[in-house]
């Protein structure tokens, strides 16, 4: 799990920038994730929502 | 893959979070929602103005009450609608969690000398003011009944806001420059010079008599209910992420990024 390449200096960059890569990527899936448990128009979504919605003060209605 | 252990690091905070939450809203926050809504039969639907605000039905300012007379589903009050709230508050808590684990990685591979619990606990006090203070000082909460401004226009002005006080944060903790305080009390600014969406008229016209003064009470109670309710969560959602990146992430970040304090590579 935690990555088998060596902290050479050669394989450092690209190790890097992997982690950075995966930690963009974890937090995009989080703006997705609130986008729908706050945002999305569909009636569904908003009702299931509701409360948090209006608790966490998102727009709502 | 450090991202699978964000996932799961950022379940499990979302769980411990999101039951604090859900309680701490059960006793508090939710009982005014429910005050309220008891009163949404009464509302006197204002003509042309507001019929904006609800452009496909299901959006309309009488909220629950609307979404029944349209016949959308929407859980039955009780057991139900508690179970979806909890979903709910879980997968918001996830989403911070991820979003917090994100910035205290890039904050390790800068060079942070904080240990896992400070840095986690100084990245929930700015999520609190990007997430939550910032965004409601310009539109404050709401209770169902309530007329505002079309709903787009407000979600834009709320992304606008957080955006924008998150860039702030990020300036002032990421930057080495001086300016960086001119420049994150600009962008703090910049949300409230737009300035936010709202009506002219009383939210509550709607509404007459002892109906309006009490749903003004508990529009009141719930701006200082939800207060509560999101200081609790950042404070939960520091320690729980704290706690998490220490054991499941920081290793592993620690292995690649290298020690506190030196960066292990210009940038």
């Amino acid at each position: 799990m935690i990555g088998t390449s060596t902290t050479a200096p050669a394989g450092v960059t690209s190790a890097v920038r992997s982690l950075l890569l995966q930690l963009a990527a974890a937090a995009a899936l989080g703006l997705v994730v609130l986008y729908g448990v706050a945002f999305a128009e569909s009636p569904v979504a908003h009702n299931a929502a509701h409360d948090v919605r209006h608790v966490t003060v998102k727009p709502c209605h | 893959m450090i991202f699978q252990r964000l996932i799961w690091a950022g379940l499990a905070v979302a769980l411990a979070v999101g039951i604090v939450q859900t309680g701490v809203q059960h006793l508090q926050a939710v009982p005014i929602i429910l005050a309220a809504e008891a009163y949404e039969d009464q509302k006197i639907e204002a003509p042309a103005t507001f019929s904006e605000a609800a452009p496909s039905g299901h959006e309309g300012h009488a909220g629950h009450a609307m979404a029944e007379a349209t016949e959308e589903w929407a859980p039955a009050d009780g057991f139900e609608r508690t179970a979806w709230t909890f979903a709910a508050n879980v997968l918001h808590a996830f989403s911070m969690a991820l979003l917090v684990f994100a910035v205290m990685g890039v904050a390790l591979w800068r060079g942070t000398t904080l240990r896992a619990l400070p840095l986690a606990l100084v990245t929930a006090a700015a999520g609190w003011l990007a997430f939550h203070f910032w965004p409601s000082i310009g539109l404050h909460a709401e209770i169902p009944g309530m007329d505002a401004a079309r709903l787009g226009s407000r979600q834009g002005w709320w992304t606008l806001a957080a955006v924008s006080a998150a860039l702030a944060c990020a300036c002032a903790a990421g930057l080495k420059s001086p300016l960086r305080w001119l420049l994150a009390a600009a962008l703090l600014a910049l949300p409230y010079v737009v300035g936010a969406p709202h009506i002219t008229a009383d939210p509550l016209a709607g509404f007459q008599g002892e109906a309006q003064a009490v749903l003004r009470d508990l529009g009141t109670q719930f701006v200082w209910a939800t207060t509560w309710v999101s200081l609790t969560f950042w404070l939960c959602m520091g320690v729980a992420s704290g706690l998490a990146f220490q054991r499941w992430l920081q290793p592993a970040l620690r292995a690649t990024f290298g020690e506190a304090g030196k960066l292990p590579q210009t940038a």
